[in-house]
């Protein structure tokens, strides 16, 4: 870009100079007089010039005498139509030529067959090619006079272009790009200065090269297609520059509405942003320990698989397999069977795995939140009184003698919620002060957690003297929780629920999982210890 | 089990111990027994009182689950204690 606007502030500057120079050829600028440029026209561009330094060459190398130059290049231009759809907007090439020089015979002649000629490629980009390209080259042969010598050959040998043409061509149509909007002032300033004589060889040499123009146009058109991605930009340039005034507004209402609906894009992009990144966020402290996601998802060895296949598909069932003392549970064949595929679960399996996920974290303290959890019973036995509330049912079941600890000091308490034939988790956030519900059909039930709400504030005035306003915390059924696909898997989703998120995890696991977690519950009830 | 359940007896040695227990539907039904008895007694009686499946049931105390060999004494139990008879639970669906 820098290139292009340095190369037009000197077009201008060429421009205003000249009218006052009466030889434009020893323009410091070293910009080609009209002659020159009539002359040059036809000549194709001998040397590839780099887009990035378009006009070093004009201001480095001495203007081309005006003798040096070839004839112009004949062009096929039945004067038509078009044009004037142009002119009336003024933006046609040859409009200025026309309206200013209506008695300049020769000079105008020409102009205005060029400027039918670039009315005729203009509709579409086409045109924003080709013209880039005929005044393209009139620049490049100012800056090289070498140019021109090979312009006259071209003419013959156009039919012929070889690749290395192509590629001149190809650059020319960019360079030339460059001064599209410029070239209509040129025109008009270099018109009536003394140079008529090039000019009018010009025109009378045009017949013979109209269909080398053809060829070269159809060539440009081609090479334009290797080249389309470098072409593109210069192209929507010039076409924007000379598109119809009705054009112009229409792209500024369009660009209005365009910018518009970039800031909305734009908006939407960072609304985006913003939530991926708290989900990352999110994420980055829930599940912040690698090491706890392969602990919750660790497999189980053969040796283990085996131990679980023989305890489940034993013969026995009366057989007590374990026998866990602190809570005096007793797992018979019977009831461990509850963990095989389809069946579900029952109490004594789920509390048992509720009191091995509290000694897991008595073991390791630090890896996972201070929990409490109740079993099955305690929720019935909650809501066992006459009113649907009973704390003294349940008054002892949590005293510090009992526990070691008190329940308002855990970061989370765990309720198992026994609905006649379906299993559900509520749970006590007391960090965050709230109440969730976790039900693997996606249910929610709020009284449930009003209940505990009220038990939570009796406990904690029970057992220690601070009131705690839990009717005040918030009741949430949690979101995006993995649910059931089937009629049996409620109470292994329960158990998860509790497993991860006594780990601080999010909850990421699924229904696939569960003929996994079943295995695995039963060896760690089986081991008697949680991992 | 000869009169250890029945609560009409007075409580006129300190050996003896008066128990409650509570069905999941609130209803009462109170036990004497001796401090060192199992309580196995206790449940076995409980169960044919209320005509039930031992297996079907969960007994608790304070929250926690009761073995039949286990004693009054050992579980530092008091006169008027309440134990909790809890129907077994299962779900699925």
């Amino acid at each position: 870009m820098g290139a292009l606007t340095e190369n037009r502030k000197r077009r201008l500057a060429v421009d205003f100079r000249l009218p006052f120079s009466p030889h434009p050829v020893f323009d410091l600028a070293a910009e080609p007089s009209p002659p020159s440029k009539k002359a040059r026209f036809p000549s194709p561009p001998v040397e590839t010039r780099p887009l990035t330094s378009p006009k070093p060459a004009a201001g480095g190398t001495p203007s081309s005498p005006l003798g040096r130059f070839p004839p112009a290049a004949p062009l096929p231009r039945p004067v038509h139509a078009p044009q004037r759809v142009l002119r009336a907007f003024g933006l046609g090439s040859a409009l200025p030529s026309r309206s200013r020089l209506p008695e300049s015979s020769p000079t105008q002649e020409r102009d205005s067959e060029m400027g039918n000629l670039v009315a005729r490629f203009l509709q579409g980009k086409k045109t924003a090619s080709f013209t880039p390209w005929r005044t393209g080259k009139r620049g490049d042969a100012s800056a090289r006079p070498h140019g021109s010598q090979g312009s006259e050959d071209n003419d013959g040998s156009d039919e012929a272009l070889g690749l290395d043409q192509y590629k001149k061509l190809v650059n020319s149509v960019q360079e030339r790009n460059l001064v599209v909007s410029d070239r209509k002032s040129v025109e008009v300033v270099f018109a009536p200065t003394p140079s008529g004589l090039s000019e009018l060889t010009i025109v009378t040499q045009k017949p013979e090269q109209t269909p080398n123009l053809h060829l070269v146009n159809r060539k440009v058109e081609d090479a334009r297609k290797l080249v389309v991605e470098s072409t593109s930009l210069w192209e929507e340039k010039a076409s924007v520059s000379r598109s119809p005034l009705y054009k112009e507004l229409y792209v500024e209402s369009a660009r209005r509405h365009d910018s518009k609906l970039r800031n909305l894009e734009l908006e939407v992009k960072l609304a985006e942003q913003k939530v991926s990144s708290f989900r990352f966020a999110h994420q980055g402290q829930e599940t912040n320990t690698k090491e706890d996601l392969d602990d919750a998802f660790l497999p189980l060895t053969d040796e283990e698989e085996e131990d679980v296949y023989r305890a489940l598909n034993g013969t026995n069932s009366r057989e007590v397999l374990v026998v866990h003392e602190p809570s005096n549970i007793e797992i018979t064949r019977e009831v461990l069977r509850c963990l095989s595929r389809n069946a579900w679960l029952n109490d004594e399996v789920i509390n048992l795995y509720l009191e091995l996920l509290k000694e897991r974290e008595k073991r390791e303290p630090k890896k996972f939140l201070k929990c409490h959890f109740f079993n099955t019973f305690f929720f019935k036995k909650l809501t066992s009184g006459r009113n649907g509330y009973d704390y003294k049912a349940v008054k002892r079941w949590t005293t510090q003698k009992k526990l070691g600890y008190k329940l308002v000091e855990c970061d989370k308490i765990f309720v198992p919620i026994h609905r006649e034939i379906h299993w559900c988790l509520a749970i006590i956030d007391v960090k965050k002060k709230k109440f969730q519900y976790l039900d693997s059909l996606g249910g929610m039930d709020t009284t449930v957690l009003q209940v505990l709400a009220r038990y939570f504030m009796d406990e904690v005035k029970d057992k220690s003297e601070n009131l705690v306003d839990a009717l005040s915390w918030k009741l949430e059924a949690v979101r995006d929780l993995p649910l059931q696909k089937n009629g049996w898997d409620c109470g292994m989703f329960m158990l998860k629920y509790a497993d991860f998120y006594s780990r601080d995890l999010s909850l990421c696991f699924d229904q696939e999982n569960m003929p996994y977690f079943r295995m695995r519950t039963a060896k760690e009830i089986l081991r008697l210890r949680a991992e | 089990m000869s009169g250890q359940e029945e609560e009409k007896k007075p409580a006129d040695q300190a050996a003896h111990i008066n128990l409650k227990v509570k069905g999941q539907d609130g209803n009462e039904v109170f036990f004497r027994i001796k401090h060192s008895t199992q309580l196995r007694k206790l449940m076995n009686a409980y169960c044919d009182r209320q005509s039930v499946d031992i297996n079907s049931i969960a007994f608790l105390f304070d929250g926690r689950r009761l073995r039949g060999e286990q004693t009054p004494e050992e579980l530092e139990m008091e006169d008027g204690d309440e134990i909790d008879a809890m129907l077994h639970q299962t779900g699925g669906s």
